[in-house]
């Protein structure tokens, strides 16, 4: 398998007041494509801030930050968005979708960055709302959908143009335990078809579902660990189907 | 618990004082407008009746053919006053810039009715001349300059001795041919033949209420045409109607001038309402009913009304005496008036109301959304099946235009407040284009109808309400970016690169901008023409020509690009991280 | 015994109201079982049995004496308790570092991984087969007990750094 996203010592400190806080301080990482990774630690441990930087929505203090062999830490901002349209896509926690556009127009922005033209976008942003269990509320307005369905809208707009990576920060932390269980679904799915995932989440369910779990402690690497396959389970109260 | 909404309200104040201190200025300067309109409205007919009462004016002019026959008038049935007639004749007056037409009285001493007032040098000429004042600025005169007299007996060199008013005589070159005193003999010299003399005769009357029917018992005892007749109250309706341009002008401005004012603290009080949402959810959180959250911004707002006020009152009662003097050419300047606290009343009624009434429309529409919905929402459910949404739909626009023009329809009342203001604007450029092209239609020299200050006057209003568009543009840019900072965040995000996030901003503007540009060349020119006409224009109306008004629409979009390009690059220059962090 | 609350029956009935109402909750059951249990019942005076006259075989009809009942109804009505104070990790916690047979850190990351295993074990199995809905109900009620067990781990962790640091 190869490499996707390679970070070597990645630190970001923020300048806040007298002392100077760490939030990550020199961290490894490396994620190989068809990989569903989560990262795991306490709340403050640094995860969202790594997620941030790897997706280039923030500048590392130092460290390098390589995407498929090339160097990503030090685009300029423009360069940046380009390469975000084509080859990341992301979930977040609040959901993130923009209120004043429908829920079918937000799936397809990402395909209209990427120079898709406006039927083939509407098409293919309706298949995966279908795909995804809503298709029916593909004209509705984001803010008429539950939560669970907020979160489905803002998978299918990161799934939109097959990207390299998909990066979620805790996308079922807003959710009940039964939406949760949908999009944890969905997310397996997606892996099962082949798509590298990097998912920082506290939920438990969530890192199961992974290949590996990486936990961080106070900005740095603790534990990288590969779960291994599942082993069978009878349940009682089960009729045997045979 | 009146306590905790006043203290809540003046917190709420305190954290946002660039949109407070706006709206205060705004709200003043509305007060302002209205404090002048009224102060200059009631200096308008005092002048006059002073230079009347200065002048001993008459209640009767009449206009007769021989001096005997003005002196039988002083005989007529009611008259209390009179002195000698006064002759009077047509000459031209030659300067070294232009030769006019004169209507020349010749005096011997002071007349006692309809007493010329000297309002620079003497009122006696001497062995020159006095100039009615309203002419001498037309023709850029002053005491002690030489001209040139001439009539039909000869020429002759004379010195402006001074320039007066008299009630009787109206503005020029309205009123045309000017006036002038001599004395007897110049006049004699000028126009031996005295058959081509004319005849005043000023009449003071014991019931001036009569005078009309004094005029109508001349007229009577005359042939018909050979005699003209002026009564006091038409001398003065003449005279009023001098300002009648400028007061139209004045009118329109400040209509407009209100109309924009008032829109923009619209927009404001709607954009504090709006950021203030999760505010309305944490205190209704807190156990604040829906009223008394309305009231904590009502309180805000009337607070800052009446600051508007009391400031926009004192601005206006201090500005009132100059303009009301620009007004008063032909009569005695106003004394320095006492400021009428009634004013106060009247001008800050209309502006607090405004305040109040949008806060409380705005307000009341949030605090009724569920406690949850405001906590967690930030904008208004946006109006996807609103006719513009789907226009803006179906037209192949770029991403960033179309999105930008979402989050604009998403706010509707904010977008039509903002057109309409900029159409107001752009109308108001429209008028003093057309007002300048007809200036420039006149052939050179000949003195204009239109008064020397009205040029001057609408371009400083012109600039006024481009100063207060402007300001507005940008305070507005600035509130928009800082709601809008989350959704730059999810962008960002998504992949659109900083000019794009700042185009989000910047194009729907521009292209409402344009829109409310071409808008505005028709409003002004409709505005031009009924201003035109109603201050008695004649004919068609010069018109400012296309070449002009293609810049009105162009300049707007320009200007609107400055005011939101500056605050939209600044916003979308920091890392998304930051953005989304905000919620 | 509850179903004999409904009536009363022969055993033979019962095994097939049993299998009926039940038969996803319980594995498949034999004769012998149902019988040797009805007996037991009778012995502890719960049921009692009749002969039935005409039959030959000798079959019983059972049904539930008043004592039964009000040990059904105690049964239904006393609530499960619900503070569970045995726990195998915790014991071997508490008993391998006071006597620190083994690095605690260590153990719990152990266990961490196992519990993790578990849950994925759980949803796999979830997912591999279509599955009644109590069978689904029994296993979610299993993962949210492991999701409180791995929460538990992480706050025996954060006390253990507290502790070495003070």
């Amino acid at each position: 398998m190869s490499v996707l996203l390679e970070a070597r010592g990645l630190t970001r400190t923020y300048d806040s007041g007298a002392a100077p806080v760490p939030a990550l301080a020199g961290v490894d990482l490396t994620i190989e494509r068809g990989e569903f990774v989560a990262v795991m630690g306490p709340s403050g441990c640094g995860k969202s801030t790594l997620l941030n930087l790897l997706a280039g929505l923030d500048r590392p203090s130092a460290g390098e930050v390589w995407l498929d062999g090339s160097r990503v830490d030090r685009l300029s901002e423009t360069a940046l968005a380009r390469l975000r349209r084509r080859r990341l896509g992301f979930v977040f926690q609040f959901f993130n979708l923009l209120p004043m556009l429908t829920v079918s127009e937000n799936v397809e922005l990402p395909l209209l960055l990427a120079g898709k033209r406006r039927r083939p976008a509407r098409r293919t942003a309706r298949r995966m709302l279908e795909e995804l269990g809503i298709g029916d509320k593909a004209d509705a307005a984001p803010g008429q959908l539950s939560g669970g369905q907020q979160q489905r809208v803002a998978l299918a707009r990161a799934l939109a143009n097959q990207p390299d990576l998909v990066i979620g920060d805790e996308p079922t932390g807003n959710l009940d335990s039964a939406s949760a269980g949908e999009v944890l679904g969905l997310l397996r799915t997606a892996h099962a078809r082949g798509q590298t995932l990097l998912v920082a989440t506290h939920d438990a369910r969530v890192a199961a579902a992974a290949d590996r779990v990486v936990t961080l402690r106070d900005g740095r690497v603790t534990r990288d660990r590969h779960l291994e396959a599942s082993r069978p389970v009878t349940l009682p109260f089960d009729p045997d189907p045979a | 618990m009146t306590r905790t909404l006043v203290r809540l309200a003046f917190a709420g104040l305190r954290s946002r004082l660039l949109a407070t201190a706006l709206t205060v200025l705004l709200a003043g300067a509305a007060t302002t407008t209205l404090v002048l309109v009224l102060e200059v409205r009631e200096t308008g007919r005092d002048p006059w009746q002073r230079t009347f009462e200065a002048a001993h004016g008459a209640h009767v002019l009449a206009n007769v053919p021989t001096s005997a026959a003005a002196q039988a008038l002083r005989a007529l049935d009611g008259v209390t006053e009179s002195d000698d007639p006064v002759p009077e004749t047509t000459i031209e007056l030659t300067t070294s810039r232009s030769s006019e037409p004169l209507r020349v009285r010749g005096v011997s001493g002071r007349p006692a009715v309809n007493t010329p007032i000297a309002t620079s040098g003497t009122a006696d000429p001497g062995d020159g001349v006095v100039l009615e004042r309203s002419m001498a600025r037309a023709l850029g005169l002053t005491a002690g300059d030489r001209l040139r007299l001439s009539g039909p007996g000869g020429e002759q060199e004379v010195v402006v001795a001074g320039t007066a008013i008299v009630p009787s005589q109206s503005r020029y070159p309205r009123a045309n041919p000017g006036i002038g005193w001599v004395a007897l003999s110049t006049m004699e010299r000028l126009q031996p033949d005295q058959s081509a003399w004319r005849w005043a005769e000023a009449l003071r009357v014991r019931d001036p209420a009569s005078a009309r029917f004094v005029a109508d018992s001349v007229l009577a005892g005359a042939a018909p045409g050979t005699v003209s007749v002026q009564t006091w109250q038409e001398q003065r309706d003449d005279a009023l109607k001098d300002a009648q341009p400028l007061q139209l002008i004045l009118s329109m401005y400040t209509l407009i001038l209100l109309a924009v004012v008032f829109a923009v603290v619209g927009i404001l009080v709607g954009a504090r309402v709006l950021e203030q949402n999760r505010e309305i959810g944490l205190l209704k959180a807190v156990g604040l009913t829906p009223a008394q959250v309305t009231a904590v911004f009502v309180i805000e707002s009337a607070t800052l009304g009446l600051v508007a006020t009391v400031l926009g009152y004192a601005a206006g009662t201090a500005l009132a005496p100059r303009l009301a003097g620009a007004m008063a050419e032909t009569m005695i300047e106003p004394p320095a008036t006492a400021a009428d606290p009634a004013h106060l009343l009247v001008a800050g009624l209309p502006v607090l109301l405004v305040l109040v009434l949008s806060t409380w429309a705005a307000a009341r529409r949030r605090t009724r959304a569920s406690v949850l919905n405001a906590l967690q929402s930030r904008q208004a459910l946006p109006h996807h099946r609103s006719l513009l949404a789907r226009v803006a739909r179906a037209l192949p626009l770029g991403v960033p235009l179309h999105v930008g023009i979402r989050s604009l329809l998403a706010g509707r009342a904010r977008v039509v407040l903002l057109t309409a203001s900029i159409s107001l604007t752009g109308s108001a450029i429209v008028f003093a284009l057309s007002m300048q092209a007809a200036l420039d239609d006149r052939p050179a020299g000949e003195p204009s109808d239109v008064p020397v200050e009205l040029p001057a006057l609408v371009y400083t209003l012109d600039g006024v309400l481009l100063l207060v568009a402007l300001t507005a543009l940008v305070a507005i840019a600035l509130l928009s970016v800082r709601e809008r900072l989350h959704d730059f965040g999810i962008l960002k995000a998504v992949g659109l690169t900083p000019r794009q996030v700042a185009s989000t901003l910047v194009s729907p503007f521009a292209v409402l901008a344009g829109l409310a540009g071409v808008v505005s060349v028709p409003l002004g020119l409709a505005l031009y023409v009924a201003v035109y006409a109603a201050a008695g224009g004649e004919g068609d109306p010069v018109v400012a020509p296309w070449s002009w008004l293609l810049a009105v629409p162009v300049g707007t979009v320009l200007l609107v690009l400055l005011a939101t390009t500056v605050p939209a690059r600044v916003a979308t220059r920091s890392p998304a991280v930051e953005a989304l962090r905000l919620e | 015994m509850a179903l004999l609350s409904g009536g009363s029956g022969h055993g033979y009935e019962l095994k097939q109201a049993i299998e009926h109402e039940f038969g996803a909750l319980l594995p498949e059951l034999n004769s012998g079982q149902i019988y040797s249990t009805l007996a037991r019942l009778e012995r502890d005076g719960l049921v009692e049995g009749e002969a039935v006259a005409d039959d030959n075989r000798g079959k019983k009809v059972y049904r539930l004496t008043e004592r039964g009942r009000e040990v059904l109804r105690d049964w239904l009505g006393v609530p499960v308790p619900g503070a569970r104070l045995k726990d195998g990790f915790f014991v071997k916690f508490v008993v391998a570092t006071s006597v620190g047979l083994a690095d605690p850190t260590d153990l719990i990351e152990r266990q961490r991984d196992e519990y993790l295993q578990s849950l994925r074990d759980l949803d796999a199995g979830l997912a591999s087969a279509p599955h009644g809905p109590t069978a689904e109900l029994l296993v979610e009620g299993a993962v949210l007990h492991l999701k409180a067990d791995l929460e538990w781990l992480d706050l025996i962790e954060e006390r253990l750094a507290v502790g070495r640091s003070a």
